[in-house]
């Protein structure tokens, strides 16, 4: 990937849809977002960083990752710089899951205490890590709750491990308002 | 075998000291132990008869003493406690104290170093009017670090009037998060709030981190990070805060009655119970609780003044208000005397 700034500079003066993160103003520079559209009705957001990472938003697998760094490639390439596709490697996978019902944290973190962990003051969420399968997932009172993981598997993982241990800690539908 | 009539000899209470003399006379040609252990471990002076029973240490003889049957194990014990009684009031200029300060074997690891102070006097300063002996021989490094460290803890900790119980808590915390070495690259700064944080938590009387950060020279967002090491590291966990660790304090700052803060403890409490503030910090609640209580009183606070002694935003006093006003009359103490009736609580 490119790696220094005048080369994201161009990109963003290039035509395509380039657009900076926010105000340009640090050191490294801001990194760069691109728009890019992967078949007929998929589309990801990418975010290109300075380093060789880049982020890849709104996708549902890891083909789909696949198929929109190359997208990335492609374009990069055809602003001319020498690119070529090489080690392409999913490093981290953040996934977003919904509960039909809320959580009590404080329950929660009382019943799995030193696997879970819930610092009102530093995070609004409690953090349970998993760690025979390097899975993080936070989870926040209204029952939503986000993992981390390496790959797709072991998230999917994780979800089944902790919808039970949520389940106890729900929130009865009464008390919600 | 020569006999030794000290040795092996069953005290009695009358003659003791006599009995010390001859002995001290006879062990200098005697130098058996009864000592009994395995090669691999030290020497442990032990009864020979009770090897078992806990010796009972007589510092004035210095002696140990069996308490089963009477036997003198072990004497001339040296007493490493401090070699005269030192009084605060007494503005003595020479300090009785030769041996120096009773020693903190719990956390310096023997600290059997010598200092030099500076001299008094012409014969300690040579020609060129330097001292004769210079200053202080340095101590161990790695003890040095550590003191700096314990120094740093006190005066943070004597800043909020933290007791003695924290602040040994705090020390033998940082002592072991030290030797694991596992936080090495940390400032010791940050790592010496995060065990202040964590000795506060552990023992029943938790302070904010925004407590600590206004002592403390680092970030909250540095404390926080190393307070998560720090449980890792030791593999320990604390305990949750509940609103009614804080209200003590906050109240008492606020100067609010008795009657307020019983008040503002059960409304928060209330308040969690009912979940009416899914999500809030407990600090937050708790200051809105405490506003509820206080507007409702004759001691009336602004949200700023609360905002200022909880460390919290007065947007967020608000918020958690908000949240709490509806239900504000099931949230009361029974006997609570209302000098603002309940609707005429302001709406934020």
């Amino acid at each position: 990937m490119t790696g220094c700034r005048s080369a994201l500079v161009l990109c963003y003066t290039s035509g395509y849809h380039f657009w900076p993160i926010s105000e340009p103003q640090t050191n490294t520079g801001t990194p760069l977002v691109l728009y890019v559209s992967l078949l007929q009705c998929k589309s990801s957001t990418v975010v290109v960083f300075f380093s060789d990472c880049s982020l890849l938003f709104s996708l549902f697998s890891e083909d789909d990752a696949k198929l929109g760094a190359r997208r990335l490639a492609r374009v990069l390439q055809k602003l001319g710089f020498k690119v070529r596709f090489s080690a392409f490697k999913v490093v981290n996978v953040l996934a977003v899951c919904s509960m039909p019902f809320g959580i009590q944290l404080v329950d929660f973190t009382i019943k799995n205490r030193p696997i879970a962990s819930y610092e009102p003051e530093l995070h609004p969420a409690a953090t349970y890590r998993i760690k025979h399968i390097k899975a993080t997932v936070q989870v926040f009172s209204t029952g939503s709750i986000t993992v981390t993981g390496p790959n797709v598997q072991n998230v999917a993982t994780a979800v089944e491990q902790i919808y039970p241990l949520l389940f106890e800690c729900r929130k009865p539908k009464a008390l919600c308002k | 075998m020569l006999l030794t009539p000290w040795r092996g000899k069953y005290h009695s209470v009358t003659n003791w000291q006599s009995q010390t003399q001859k002995a001290l006379r006879m062990l200098q040609n005697d130098s058996s132990f009864c000592c009994c252990g395995d090669g691999l471990s030290l020497p442990r002076v032990q009864c020979p008869n009770h090897p078992d029973t806990i010796l009972v240490e007589d510092y004035r003889a210095g002696d140990m003493i069996c308490p089963e049957c009477g036997l003198v194990v072990g004497d001339r014990v040296i007493d490493v406690g401090s070699e005269w009684r030192t009084f605060s009031n007494e503005k003595a200029l020479k300090d009785p104290s030769r041996v120096g300060d009773a020693q903190n074997p719990l956390l310096n690891g023997g600290d059997l170093t010598t200092m030099i102070s500076k001299g008094t006097g012409a014969a300690s300063f040579d020609e060129f009017g330097n001292s004769k002996y210079q200053n202080r021989r340095t101590m161990s490094s790695s003890d040095r670090a550590m003191l700096n460290a314990f120094k740093e803890i006190s005066t943070m900790a004597d800043r909020i009037n933290l007791p003695r119980n924290i602040i040994d808590r705090t020390n033998n915390l940082f002592k072991q998060v030290y030797e694991q070495k596992s936080l090495k690259g940390r400032a010791n700064d940050a790592i010496a709030s995060a065990c202040l944080y964590i000795a506060c938590r552990q023992e029943g009387v938790p302070r904010t981190f925004k407590e600590i950060c206004a002592v403390s020279r680092i970030s909250k967002k540095e404390i926080g990070r190393c307070f998560k090491l720090i449980l890792k590291a030791l593999e320990t966990s604390v305990d949750l805060i509940t609103t009614g660790d804080f209200m003590s304090r906050f109240c008492s700052n606020l100067g609010l009655p008795k009657q307020v803060q019983m008040a503002a403890t059960f409304i928060a409490r209330k308040a969690v119970e009912l979940d009416l503030v899914p999500g809030r910090s407990p600090i937050s609640v708790a200051a809105a609780a405490i506003y509820m209580a206080s507007q409702a009183s004759a001691e009336k606070k602004t949200q700023k003044e609360i905002g200022d002694i909880a460390g919290v935003a007065d947007v967020t006093i608000r918020q958690s208000y908000r949240l709490i006003y509806p239900r504000a009359a099931e949230l009361f103490p029974p006997d609570f005397k209302f000098d603002t009736p309940v609707d005429k609580l302001p709406q934020l």
